[in-house]
């Protein structure tokens, strides 16, 4: 050990090393992938629009309103997608999407029941059931504004026990037999295997998937071949396969 | 006649300041935002008075909770000298350093309809916790306990067996020593384990909308009514967050004396 | 035979073995510091267990390791006075000497009536309403002794209880103690002259005496 006075400070190498590491954070994106926002109902596409466009999408998965958030905050995107129109006419009031792409795939919205069904729910007046306990999405969320617009709609009053905040932990709740039964995306129903009640009254009620694509990252046309690809014939497939329906 | 000043050394001084700017701005940053001529419009509306109800029973009847089962439970931990007492308290402190959400998964896997205890309050006593205001008590309870115990633990402790010597020295027995010693020697403990556990169940959200779910006037509590405005009503949102600083604020300064004095 | 002491009681890395029977009246306990005084008084109130031996208090068993019999503290009839006082923060001075009645089932104002003559016997009637917070350290430790001596008991176990006293009331406070017909009085002390009573230390010691030395607690005569 240095007897005597040694003046060795570490605080400047840690100074160095955080300014470093906060540089390197911002820095996460490289500059020749694609950067697209979509709803948390695209979380099981990505990995087949990459495989089929044989490329690696940077995908921002987050709530509607949370990525017109984030566009306004400042990040880099080459597409936008969300999962109703008034959330992408938000994002063109802001003025922060580029040129819309139209409407690129269909969500319906279903009645799914616990696995077994052990409450015997076989219609859609079953949601008035006090007895049952029932789960809608929260009005601020695009599932609960079309959940709300379709049983306003049908003339049904839900008797709900909880109004949450994303359709996953809805469909996860009713997956473990927490909840009776309750109103969420076709996509959901499917990927949870979630059985339905199939009531033609709900037909009309769909949510459209509008895109545009966004100037931030300074790419031209970056982004456009997802929204082509969802138009294809592949696309198609890959759509309707989990429980999307087309525009 | 004053007293030198103690200078602080640099290397201690810069990194201090950065921590409390890193403290402080992001609260800065949510007071400059705050719509200020519509707040008191906005907190009175009716969906923030339900969430504000909802928010007043959850986190004093927690708060009730935390005291009736965290202070025996205290002075078994600070008191006992059994093995496995660490371990014990290792358990406690766990909803401390477990994620909210987690926390919430955990008692939903544990007293959900369909959960290990939960099928059995439902079986044996038709009693159902999640979506209730009663399963929005327990999560807020479960996250706020540790605080309650570790406050009253490090007093008990600090407090020493000596005067429970001396009370069964004039005769008194455990439990008689329990209500008329260490308890009234623990009044100022008490209350700001209590402070602090309510602060802690008033804040309380990931456990809360996981376990209980979120319905006005039921379990919508002041934070996830936040959360939720935060998609449609931003402003909303940071109204109701300077509402729930305040009130922070409140407890801290509150409990400014007992903090500083020890 | 009001106490009846022979067994061995682990003090830190020390052993202190135990030889007593004592009867009514008052035994000095001296020793070097750390010797195991306090000890000794612990073990017979119950706050330290025997580790072999037995002890025998008014003839019952309150500590036998080898059956698992052991009496708690508060079920013993002892009552002690501590070194460090440990008075009630939360009571008064008459509170806290009423706090032995108190546990004995005397409703409150029945425990302060039976209180009021050893908080007078001690010199405390001027700070009868005070907290131990504001008394001075002579206050303290005559408080701490008059609750002792207000708890019904056999056994006295007094652990220096004059160290604190100031000197003017110490004589006074000595012959109260001394004159103790409670039973076994059990006295701590540093200070020979609380053996003799009298300002000589080169006088023998009147009553019985525990010498406490290596270890061992003997009897002395």
């Amino acid at each position: 050990m240095i007897a005597g006075r040694v003046r060795c400070s570490p605080v400047p190498a840690a100074a160095a090393l955080v300014a470093l590491a906060l540089v390197g954070a911002a820095c996460a994106s490289e500059p020749d992938r694609s950067v697209a926002m979509v709803p948390s109902s695209f979380t099981d596409l990505t990995d087949a629009i990459d495989a089929a466009l044989d490329t690696e999408t940077v995908w921002i998965i987050a709530g509607s309103s949370r990525l017109v958030s984030q566009l306004a905050d400042g990040a880099d995107a080459d597409l936008l997608i969300t999962a109703d129109r008034e959330t992408m006419q938000r994002a063109v009031d802001a003025d922060l999407v580029d040129t819309p792409l139209g409407v690129v795939a269909s969500n319906r919205l279903v009645l799914a029941v616990a696995p077994g069904n052990p409450a015997g729910i076989d219609e859609l007046a079953d949601l008035t059931d006090d007895d049952l306990l029932i789960g809608v999405c929260a009005i601020e969320v695009p599932c609960g504004r079309l959940a709300e617009q379709a049983t306003t709609t049908i003339g049904l009053t839900v008797a709900a026990d909880t109004e949450e905040p994303n359709v996953r932990s809805l469909a996860l709740k009713i997956t473990r037999g927490e909840l009776d039964g309750g109103l969420i995306y076709a996509t959901d129903a499917r990927a949870f295997a979630l059985d339905t009640v199939d009531d033609d009254a709900l037909a009309p009620f769909v949510t459209d998937y509008v895109a545009a694509s966004v100037h931030t990252a300074g790419r031209e046309g970056a982004g456009r071949e997802i929204v082509d690809l969802l138009r294809s014939a592949e696309g198609r497939d890959i759509l309707l396969a989990r429980g999307f329906s087309l525009p | 006649m004053s007293r030198p000043r103690s200078q602080t050394p640099w290397p201690l001084a810069v990194p201090a300041v950065f921590a409390a700017a890193l403290l402080v701005v992001p609260i800065v940053g949510l007071l400059q935002q705050a719509p200020w001529s519509t707040l008191s419009e906005r907190l009175t509306s009716p969906e923030i008075r339900d969430a504000m109800r909802v928010s007043a029973i959850v986190s004093v009847v927690a708060a009730a909770l935390c005291l009736a089962l965290g202070l025996p439970l205290a002075w078994v931990l600070a008191r006992s000298s059994r093995r496995g007492i660490g371990l014990l308290r290792a358990l406690v402190l766990l909803p401390m350093v477990l994620p909210p959400v987690v926390g919430g998964t955990a008692l939903l896997f544990a007293l959900g309809r369909r959960g290990l205890f939960g099928r059995w309050l439902d079986r044996v006593f038709g009693v159902t916790l999640p979506f209730t205001t009663a399963g929005a008590v327990v999560a807020a309870t479960f996250v706020a306990l540790p605080f309650f115990v570790t406050t009253l633990e490090s007093a008990l402790r600090e407090e020493g067996i000596a005067l429970d010597e001396a009370a069964a020295t004039a005769g008194a027995s455990p439990w008689s020593t329990f209500v008329h010693v260490t308890l009234p020697s623990m009044r100022s403990a008490i209350a700001a384990g209590l402070a602090l556990s309510w602060a802690r169940a008033l804040g309380e959200f990931g456990a809360t909308i996981t376990f209980a779910g979120s319905l006005g006037g039921r379990t919508r509590t002041l934070p996830v009514e936040t959360f939720l405005a935060l998609e449609q009503d931003p402003e909303s949102a940071v109204a109701i967050s300077v509402l729930l600083l305040a009130i922070s604020l409140g407890v801290l300064i509150g409990l400014r004396g007992r903090w500083l004095s020890r | 035979m009001i106490i009846r002491l022979h067994g061995t009681v682990r003090l830190g890395e020390l052993v202190l073995d135990m030889e007593l029977d004592l009867v009514a009246g008052v035994t000095m306990v001296s020793g070097p510091n750390g010797a195991g005084k306090t000890t000794l008084l612990r073990t017979i109130a119950g706050l330290e267990a025997l580790d072999t031996g037995s002890l025998l208090l008014a003839g019952k068993p309150v500590d036998v390791p080898a059956t698992g019999t052991f009496v708690a503290t508060h079920e013993r009839p002892v009552a002690m006075a501590f070194q460090d006082h440990r008075l009630f923060p939360h009571l008064s001075v008459l509170d806290n000497v009423a706090f032995p009645f108190r546990r004995r089932g005397f409703g409150r104002e029945d425990a302060r009536r039976k209180a009021r003559p050893h908080v007078s016997a001690l010199g405390l009637d001027d700070h009868a309403a005070a907290r131990p917070g504001t008394l001075s350290i002579g206050q303290r430790q005559r408080c701490a002794l008059a609750r002792t001596l207000a708890t019904p008991a056999d056994v006295v176990l007094l652990d220096e209880p004059l160290a604190s006293i100031d000197d003017d009331s110490k004589t006074r406070i000595r012959e109260q103690l001394r004159g103790l017909d409670h039973g076994c009085v059990v006295w701590v002390t540093h200070d020979p002259t609380d053996a003799t009573g009298r300002g000589d230390p080169s006088m023998s010691p009147p009553g019985p005496h525990i010498a406490i030395e290596a270890g061992r607690v003997r009897q002395t005569r």
